[in-house]
């Protein structure tokens, strides 16, 4: 069956891990992430009419799902009601995330990444945990690619500084 | 750092993220076998890349929540099926512990259900989101802002109130440049009486034009604010009029003193 027949709900659910993660890069708690991706999921099938079938559906619904997250966090921003993230314990269930989060601040590169300003840090999520090329990544963040290779730039230099590569 | 350096930088990054052209990429492995400052540099691309890789695939290794694709085809079915108001889709249980900010109060299924009614809007509507109780809401004029709304808006940055001649308080909230460009700043009106509207009006030269206004019902007695059935309708406005992510504030008072001119 060629691509273009696979109906796009399935297209997105093959790549929910991926959806999850990117969400949870966004929000940092698992209960948003997955909000996040119903929210992307369905604004996706809303406007499906503008995805060209022959291209890769990442970078596609990333691009929906960076935008909702926006929109999402637009109203909180300036209303006080702001969640610090990284101060906010996290509520989970019995599926152990609270295990796997654990472990992933102990990752010395995931709190090097964390202490980088968002605009760097959205690109090396893209490129380096997504595997967007440099080309996607400046689609789904609707900014050109030489923006995206100056930010990646001097992300990786700040980034090699805290993990003392070189 | 000179710009020449990081013009350097690019290109030996590109190369370790395989994005360089072949002709430039041969071009470069002559000068890195010549170059033992240029292979060093080289290597803090290559050693970030591996550190992040590694850090992704120990991410990769979580598990997604138990039960999440099944709620996520149910979601899709439930809108393909329903587009109605209703909220049709199961909502995942949430955590007793929910934040008490009520920060996940997002409904996609509603959200996908007013998409309808938001797009093709030209000039400015109205819409009462089923508040419940209370009397129903004086009329709003929208084709013109009154005076001091207007001039609220005017002066007042996001994230403070201001008090109105005639008792009510605007409260501007954000600044945003909507899909066309345009100036837009999203604010609330309290009326003495505690009922809130919600409304986006964008920059139209002179004055502002209305293009969006909710009745958010009243201020509950916690001091909780606006019921999530009427920001759906906003989410679904900023999502088809491709809103972009809030004005730093900085920005925001560059635009207002522009206006001022």
């Amino acid at each position: 069956m060629a691509q273009g027949d696979v109906p796009l709900e399935d297209r997105i659910i093959a790549i929910l891990p991926n959806l999850n993660r990117y969400a949870y890069s966004l929000c940092r708690r698992h209960d948003v992430a997955e909000d996040l991706v119903q929210l992307a999921a369905l604004r996706a099938l809303e406007s499906r009419a503008s995805y060209d079938g022959a291209t890769r559906i990442e970078p596609w619904m990333f691009r929906i799902l960076r935008n909702a997250w926006i929109d999402m966090t637009r109203r909180t921003r300036t209303r006080g009601t702001e969640l610090e993230l990284s101060d906010a314990p996290e509520q989970v269930g019995s599926d152990g995330s609270r295990v796997t989060e654990a472990r992933l601040m102990l990752d010395a590169t995931e709190r090097a990444l964390a202490t980088l300003p968002e605009e760097q840090r959205e690109v090396l999520v893209l490129v380096c945990y997504e595997e967007m090329s440099y080309a996607e990544t400046a689609e789904i963040l609707g900014i050109p690619r030489g923006t995206v290779m100056s930010r990646l730039s001097r992300a990786r230099v700040a980034l090699a500084e805290r993990l003392g590569i070189n | 750092m000179t710009e020449e350096d990081d013009r350097q930088d690019e290109i030996l990054m590109a190369y370790a993220d395989g994005e360089l052209p072949p002709a430039e990429a041969s071009a470069l492995e002559a000068r890195l076998a010549a170059e033992p400052d240029l292979a060093e540099r080289l290597r803090l691309f290559t050693g970030t890349r591996d550190a992040l890789s590694a850090a992704a695939a120990r991410r990769a290794e979580a598990p997604l929540p138990e039960g999440m694709e099944a709620r996520l085809r149910a979601a899709m079915a439930g809108a393909a099926a329903g587009r109605s108001t209703d909220n049709v889709v199961p909502l995942r249980a949430r955590a007793a512990t929910a934040p008490a900010q009520g920060g996940s109060a997002w409904a996609p299924a509603a959200i996908a259900a007013s998409l309808a009614l938001a797009v093709g809007l030209a000039g400015g509507f109205i819409l009462g989101v089923g508040s419940g109780s209370g009397p129903t809401p004086p009329p709003l004029t929208l084709a013109a802002l009154d005076p001091g709304v207007s001039d609220a808006l005017d002066t007042v940055p996001s994230g403070e109130d201001a008090a109105l001649e005639d008792g009510r308080t605007l409260a501007a909230i954000a600044s945003f440049e909507d899909g066309a460009g345009a100036f837009c700043r999203e604010y609330e009106v309290i009326a003495a009486d505690g009922r809130r509207t919600v409304s986006v009006a964008c920059d139209a030269g002179e004055g502002w034009d209305m293009r969006l206004a909710l009745d958010a019902g009243r201020e509950a007695a916690d001091g909780s604010f606006v019921p999530a059935s009427s920001l759906e309708v906003l989410d679904a406005y900023y999502a088809t009029t491709g809103a972009g992510a809030p004005l730093p504030s900085e920005d925001e008072a560059a635009r207002l003193a522009d206006r001022d001119r």
